[in-house]
């Protein structure tokens, strides 16, 4: 896959086509609308990010993308194909990978197994297979072990591949989860507050990682706080606020966006 | 006797009697439990620590198991059958317990029906091996293909063992489609109401057509053939009576051996990684691209292969299969094995089942005290062990490194671990 280049491009109202195309979409939780005809575009091979206060309806956008959630009216589309509908597996199958706010790791096996689970669906050992131990399902096996020691070596992990997860600090519990969505070989990543609970010097690190992430051709969504981290990697940003869009643009416009000023700081900031 | 006089009669109370002292007996023994267990546990634990490692290592080595399970019906058939007969039901629930780890352990399904595979395995055996559908099939064949099914079906045991697997493998899919959304607690009280309705179909099936023969049970089921020996009848060997059912012990050890070998390779497949995340985290393995309902099926009905496996065995071992075999309880017996074996981990199922196997059968005569018993070694075990005899490597390694790392607050005062807080 070819690295595109970061779309830096202004073109704010304009309709445009992204790897990942979100359209007029709306999620209803009974009376409360979480997320208000809602249009946004990921371009291929940037930084896209998400933020908003809290309970501005970003994470159920991700449940939404997912498969999670069932969006009640709207489109996604990921490479042109509708993505409203299908099962989180599936959707992970066309190579859409997460992180959640709230780590989820499988957290009584190892940090191998960990990135070994997240490759199950580019692996295709079959239950047979897997008793009779084929040579083809040997082969899968070891090139999968060795591609999760990549992978775990290249989030920092390399020393605790062999650790269960539970034991893990927290910081590497996030890396950890990177690196188990990175093992499907994503062409979207959706990062889910990577930064949260992260010091300073974690937060460049984890900056450099996202970059890292991208620069090897994986676009990137991004739900973040960290206003440093967002402002710092994103090539476009997207405001949520009590799930309605309510800027859009890079670092610079946002930043200055009266309406995003009030939306975090409240009127008359 | 203890006889209550009323005014119009007497009533005799020795069940309520007996009944309050079982559960006074119960409480004594829980907080005699209690006031023992922390001495206990230090006299246990430390050196445990150090010895853990030296006792479970043999325990885990399987030519130690393989030794013993060959030697021990050898050396009991010399001490008498009574032993024997004992050896050859706790290896039937070892079969079961293996099973069952692979639903509870792996998947992290609790079920609570677990004696309905074995029930349906049973059955397909019983029916398809004894005079039972001699009426069926009379009155059905006759006319197609003249005395076929004269005498019911006697079909090949290479044929109906593996049949009996399958059919409890496709109910267990059939069990697991309606119940693949529920989880914990909803999914216990599911699975134990599926197997309840699994034996009393197998009661009352034999209206309007008997099937079952409903409570009579099914007689005169063959047993296994192996050219032209018969599993079913003694033999004499070098002046040896072998009996019956020593037969039938080999022959499931060869099953089981078989079944742990394969199930150890599901395990560390992509199959048993992806059982092991449903287990963890059903959401993250979800959205992490494991097709969670087909898995979970896949469990259910490798689960419930092993289980129609035993069944079978069990059905051609009896000659006579009841519903009475298959009740509530016996799902709650294995279980029981594969928790205070360790979930999830094969030596660990194992010693569950020779332990908790062993101790049913040899507290049989206690009668309703047996299942006191049975509480009274669970909290014990659940205190002492909690992960199991025989944790499996991860919840071992998990539970040994909490202690280590957060110098985890000891479940009992007396317990400290000696070890320094080591990072």
């Amino acid at each position: 896959m070819s690295v595109v280049s970061p779309g830096r491009v202004k073109e704010p109202s304009e309709p445009r086509t992204g790897l990942l195309d979100i359209r007029q979409l709306t999620m209803r939780f009974g009376g409360l609308v979480a997320i208000d005809h809602v249009d946004l575009a990921v371009e291929s091979g940037s930084v896209t990010s998400l933020i908003g206060p809290n309970g501005a309806g970003k994470t159920s956008l991700f449940n939404a993308v997912t498969g999670l959630y069932r969006a009640s009216s709207g489109s996604i589309t990921f490479n042109g194909k509708e993505l409203i509908g299908l099962k989180p597996h599936m959707v992970a199958a066309r190579r859409i990978a997460r992180t959640f706010q709230n780590i989820r790791l499988f957290v009584n096996m190892t940090a191998l197994e960990n990135v070994l689970v997240g490759r199950h669906g580019r692996m295709n050992a079959t239950y047979l297979g897997s008793l009779i131990r084929t040579p083809r399902e040997r082969e899968e096996e070891r090139k999968s072990v060795d591609l999760a020691r990549q992978l775990l070596d290249s989030v920092g992990l390399r020393t605790r591949a062999d650790d269960l997860a539970r034991n893990l600090p927290y910081g590497l519990q996030r890396r950890l989860e990177i690196a188990r969505a990175l093992a499907s070989e994503p062409q979207l990543l959706l990062l889910d507050e990577p930064a949260a609970g992260a010091n300073a010097s974690e937060k460049v690190a984890l900056s450099e990682l996202i970059l890292r992430i991208r620069d090897q051709g994986v676009t990137i969504f991004l739900i973040e706080h960290d206003m440093k981290v967002v402002m710092g990697i994103s090539d476009r940003i997207t405001v949520l606020d009590y799930g309605v869009k309510i800027a859009e643009g890079n670092a610079e416009e946002v930043r200055r966006n009266p309406k995003v000023i009030e939306a975090y700081l409240g009127k008359g900031a | 006797m203890i006889r209550l006089s009323f005014m119009l009669g007497s009533v005799d109370v020795t069940p309520l009697v007996v009944l309050a002292a079982q559960v006074a007996a119960g409480g004594v023994l829980f907080y005699v439990g209690r006031l023992l267990l922390p001495p206990l546990r230090t006299w246990v634990l430390p050196p445990a620590r150090a010895t853990g490692r030296v006792i479970n290592r043999p325990l885990r080595s399987p030519w130690l198991f393989l030794a013993v399970a060959i030697a021990l019906p050898l050396v009991e058939l010399l001490t008498g059958g009574y032993l024997l007969s004992i050896t050859y039901g706790v290896e039937l629930f070892l079969m079961l317990a293996i099973g069952l780890n692979v639903v509870v352990g792996f998947t992290g399904l609790l079920d609570l029906g677990y004696v309905a595979f074995y029930a349906v395995g049973a059955y397909t055996y019983a029916l398809l091996a004894s005079p039972q559908l001699y009426d069926i099939t009379h009155r059905t064949l006759y006319f197609l293909v003249p005395n076929s099914g004269a005498q019911g079906f006697h079909i090949s045991m290479w044929l109906i063992l593996p049949l009996a697997g399958i059919m409890a493998a496709v109910f267990g899919v059939l069990v697991g489609f309606p119940t693949l959304r529920l989880r914990g607690d909803y999914l216990a009280i599911v699975t134990l109401g599926f197997g309840e309705i699994t034996r009393i179909f197998a009661n009352n099936l034999d209206e309007p057509v008997n099937i079952t023969n409903g409570p009579r049970g099914v007689y005169d089921v063959d047993p296994i053939w192996l050219g032209g020996y018969s599993f079913g009848t003694s033999h004499q060997v070098l002046g040896f009576t072998i009996p019956a059912f020593l037969n039938y012990y080999y022959l499931l050890l060869l099953v089981i051996l078989l079944t742990i070998f394969l199930v150890g390779r599901l395990a560390a497949s992509r199959v048993g990684r992806a059982w092991a995340a449903i287990r963890e985290d059903e959401l993250a393995a979800e959205a992490g691209g494991i097709n969670t309902r087909n898995l979970k099926l896949l469990a259910y009905a490798s689960g419930g292969f092993f289980g129609g496996m035993a069944g079978a065995i069990f059905a051609a071992g009896q000659h006579f299969i009841d519903p009475g075999s298959f009740g509530f309880f016996f799902s709650i017996l294995v279980l029981c094995m594969v928790v205070v074996g360790g979930m999830g981990s094969i030596p660990g199922v194992i010693l569950g089942s020779v332990v908790t196997g062993g101790l049913y059968f040899l507290t049989g005569q206690f009668g309703s005290y047996r299942v006191l018993i049975f509480g009274v070694l669970l909290v014990v075990v659940i205190i002492l062990r909690p992960a199991g005899l025989l944790p499996s490597g991860r919840r071992k390694r998990e539970l040994e490194r909490v202690e280590l790392e957060e110098g985890a607050i000891p479940p009992l005062a007396a317990s400290a671990p000696e070890t320094p807080g080591v990072p």
